[in-house]
């Protein structure tokens, strides 16, 4: 039976593989360089996705960030997307790491996403990107469950209490683009002050967690 | 029977969008409202008045759609249906709006029925900002979620109860504006106790002072549901009497034979047309659907056909639209005719209409009836046979048959016929199709061999089928529900004893005894029917009595199984 599945698979990656090189790459790498989404929406996925990887992995740090920026914008769940993008997630190359940070979240559910992204939030030398990676677990976590979510916002709540104030104040705008609310948190308040905010997101999420199914 | 309205694009969806509405009818509610609160009411049932010129937009795009559906209504014929797919890039919505309200306190009252409630539904309130969890964004925001049904109060998705398919649920929201909270009440069908109870609940966002000016029914917006649901009697304003609203009556479904009822009292006032309730009962063909849809004009058109209002094309509008309104001119003043009993000119005017609208029950009736009464019956005879064996199970052509048969006297005549089947059958093999013809479980393409091969025999066949009809249903127009319920059976007993298939007159000996309020026959019956069914289609209208029946011995398990069957079969 294994064998079976073995043959199985193969012959359908030799499949696709046969498609993917029965698109011109000419034709798509003109679709990639005029960022046409529309008419790239109207190819087989199946065929496109392998091609684009390719030219991903082939091209320079500007090229992939238009390749990253139609990553973001097709939105396929991609186990395959989700690595080429984590490979380039502490890229200094400014455009190219925007757009992975952007991207990811599309893409992708899986924990290290998210983890990456508050890294990059917390731990970034570059305050650019960190606050691009917040706008990034605000916005463009598209494909995480109830329980996904509490994990996040677990992880922005931890992050109020952070030393550097911007990534305070980034976090609890993370929350509040989130949540339509601040619960009162001031990132410049005293730690004290700040702590018993904090309580107050900290109640609200076991509220959510309890709320889980 | 659905109608189509239209869609919207997922990425649109933090937009405000504010199309105009094409007038779907909006009807009165029944508590005692005062008019001037409220700012939007609709039960999607036509023959009302509309509350205001740009009350609400329908939005489809992709496969997911948003009609009017006779299949589940919770008062009237019709609700609205909306129906997600999963990975077709875009989500149907409904969505209504209403003057911006940023002070006091705004009631809402809606019912909704969801027929797959595993799969993910959003019911939102929201103001200026739209769709976001913001202030002046969502006010009040109901979602299912894996089965359950939540309000999102406090940012935190809440569970409130695990969601019954095929169950009409009825929500009250008294929503306080400016301190952002609201009281939330929940009724379930079959239940007089109230499901929800909760006061003072944050609003999604636990923001005070969100105003609110807009409401929206959708399916998700990650594009992973396939949810099907109906939403009726949508009543949003001012005054508190609006919660007040009745839930028909605690456990009150509109069942199948109201619409007989219903069309027995609309012909007992006046003899005139059977109006269409959707635009799917006029028969229109695909593309005349999409001509509609893409110039908004669904709504328009069921006006026209319902009230005479014509709807304002301007001169770039489709020929074949143009055509459409101008033949439903003539529909009204045929109907108009035929309220007056001007017989010459409704017999010229409904032939018109009828050639254009065959596929149309509401129309075919009305000309029939305009044939009868204007002596032709020729004609009249030919079209009945037709409309016998296609619409039988319409309740409109219940009411039909039987005003008919009394206007004409002749009742007695029928209980001779019940020995006829036997003396026109004798010698014929049992597979032959005169039986199935005679039984109401025959193909249009065998009823149309049968014509043409044995013209003389088909005849006679169908004209005792009618008869037969007509003598039940003017027992039942009466309401002398057992006699009607003892000769069903007698002619179902005759059918099996020649090898016809009884399936039809134990259906009707099921209505019968359902219309008395026996219950437990009438569901034996129509087990006993779909049981000795040939046809899909009969044994599919059964279930849906079944379900019905099952309804009213509160047997609720055996009512979802079968209208779970019934709805299957729609597909």
């Amino acid at each position: 039976m294994r064998v079976k599945h073995l043959i199985i698979s193969l012959v359908a990656a030799l499949f696709f593989q046969a498609i993917a090189y029965a698109l011109p790459d000419s034709e798509v790498n003109r679709l990639i360089d005029r960022q046409d989404l529309a008419a790239l929406k109207q190819l087989d996925r199946n065929a496109l996705e392998p091609l684009l990887i390719r030219e991903y992995q082939g091209s320079a740090e500007d090229r992939k960030a238009t390749i990253a920026w139609i990553f973001y914008s097709l939105a396929w769940k991609s186990e395959a997307l989700k690595e080429i993008l984590l490979r380039d997630v502490h890229t200094q190359h400014q455009a190219l790491r925007l757009q992975v940070q952007w991207a990811l979240g599309r893409v992708s559910n899986a924990e290290e996403v998210v983890s990456a992204l508050v890294d990059n939030m917390r731990n970034d030398p570059n305050p650019l990107f960190r606050d691009k990676a917040a706008c990034a677990l605000a916005s463009d976590q598209i494909h995480l469950s109830s329980s996904e979510k509490a994990e996040l916002y677990q992880k922005l709540i931890a992050s109020l209490d952070d030393e550097k104030l911007q990534v305070r104040d980034i976090a609890g705008r993370a929350l509040q683009i989130a949540t339509g609310q601040t619960k009162g948190y001031d990132p410049a308040a005293d730690p004290a002050t700040r702590a018993k905010q904090i309580g107050k997101w900290q109640e609200w999420l076991l509220e959510y967690k309890a709320n889980l199914d | 029977m659905v109608t189509r309205i239209q869609s919207k694009s997922r990425l649109e969806f933090f937009l405000c969008l504010s199309l105009l509405c094409q007038g779907i009818i909006c009807s009165l509610a029944q508590a005692e409202i005062d008019p001037a609160k409220v700012l939007v009411q609709y039960s999607f049932d036509q023959g009302g008045v509309a509350t205001g010129p740009d009350t609400y937009s329908v939005y489809n795009f992709s496969q997911g759609n948003v009609q009017l559906s006779t299949a589940f209504s919770l008062s009237g014929s019709n609700a609205v249906e909306i129906t997600d797919v999963a990975g077709s890039g875009n989500f149907p919505e409904l969505q209504g709006y209403f003057k911006e309200l940023r002070q006091g306190t705004l009631f809402a009252h809606f019912a909704f029925l969801v027929t797959n409630p595993e799969q993910e539904l959003n019911i939102a309130l929201a103001g200026p900002a739209c769709f976001r969890l913001k202030q002046d964004g969502i006010g009040f925001w109901l979602k299912s979620e894996n089965g359950y049904l939540r309000q999102v109060s406090d940012s935190v998705p809440k569970k409130l109860f695990k969601l019954q398919r095929f169950t009409w649920y009825v929500v009250d929201l008294a929503y306080a504006i400016e301190r952002g909270r609201y009281d939330l009440t929940i009724l379930e069908e079959g239940s007089p106790l109230p499901l929800v109870q909760l006061k003072d609940q944050a609003n999604a966002s636990n923001n005070p002072h969100s105003v609110v000016d807009k409401f929206s029914f959708i399916g998700d917006l990650a594009d992973r549901s396939n949810v099907d649901y109906y939403v009726d009697d949508v009543v949003v304003g001012t005054d508190q009497e609006i919660q007040q609203l009745p839930f028909v009556a605690p456990g009150r479904r509109r069942l199948f034979v109201d619409r007989f009822f219903e069309a027995r009292s609309a012909q007992l006032q006046a003899a005139t047309c059977f109006l269409p309730e959707t635009l799917d009962d006029l028969g229109l063909s695909p593309d005349q659907r999409n001509l509609l849809l893409e110039a908004r004009l669904t709504g328009g058109l069921l006006n026209l056909a319902r009230l005479g209002e014509p709807p304002i094309l301007g001169d770039e509008a489709p020929a074949a639209i143009k055509e459409l309104v101008s033949v439903l001119g003539v529909w009204r003043e045929g109907c108009g005719n035929l309220a007056q009993n001007r017989l010459q000119k409704v017999v010229e005017k409904l032939k018109l209409v009828s050639a254009y609208f065959p596929a149309s029950p509401a129309v075919q009736l009305s000309y029939a009836l305009a044939l009868f009464r204007a002596g032709r019956s020729l004609e009249f005879n030919q079209l009945l046979e037709q409309i016998s064996l296609r619409w039988s199970d319409d309740p409109r052509y219940w009411a039909f048959l039987a005003k008919l048969a009394i206007e004409k006297g002749d009742l007695g005549e029928a209980e001779s016929l019940l020995r006829i089947p036997a003396e026109q059958l004798i010698g014929l093999p049992t597979d032959d199709p005169l039986r199935d013809l005679l039984a109401g479980e025959i193909s249009t393409e065998t009823q149309a061999r049968l014509r043409i091969d044995r013209p003389e025999q088909a005849e006679r066949i169908l004209r005792q089928r009618l008869v037969l009809e007509q003598f039940f249903f003017a027992l039942v127009w009466n309401s002398r529900y057992e006699e009607a319920e003892s000769f069903a059976l007698r002619l179902a007993n005759e059918f099996e004893q020649l090898a016809i298939s009884p399936a039809e007159w134990l259906g009707r000996a099921g209505d019968a005894a359902f219309m008395a309020g026996n219950y437990p026959d009438a569901k034996s019956l129509y087990l006993k029917s779909i049981s000795s069914a040939k046809e899909n289609a009969s044994a599919a209208f059964s279930s849906l009595k079944l379900a019905d029946a099952a309804f009213m011995l509160k047997d609720l398990e055996t009512e979802q199984l079968y209208r779970e069957h019934y709805y299957g079969k729609l597909e």
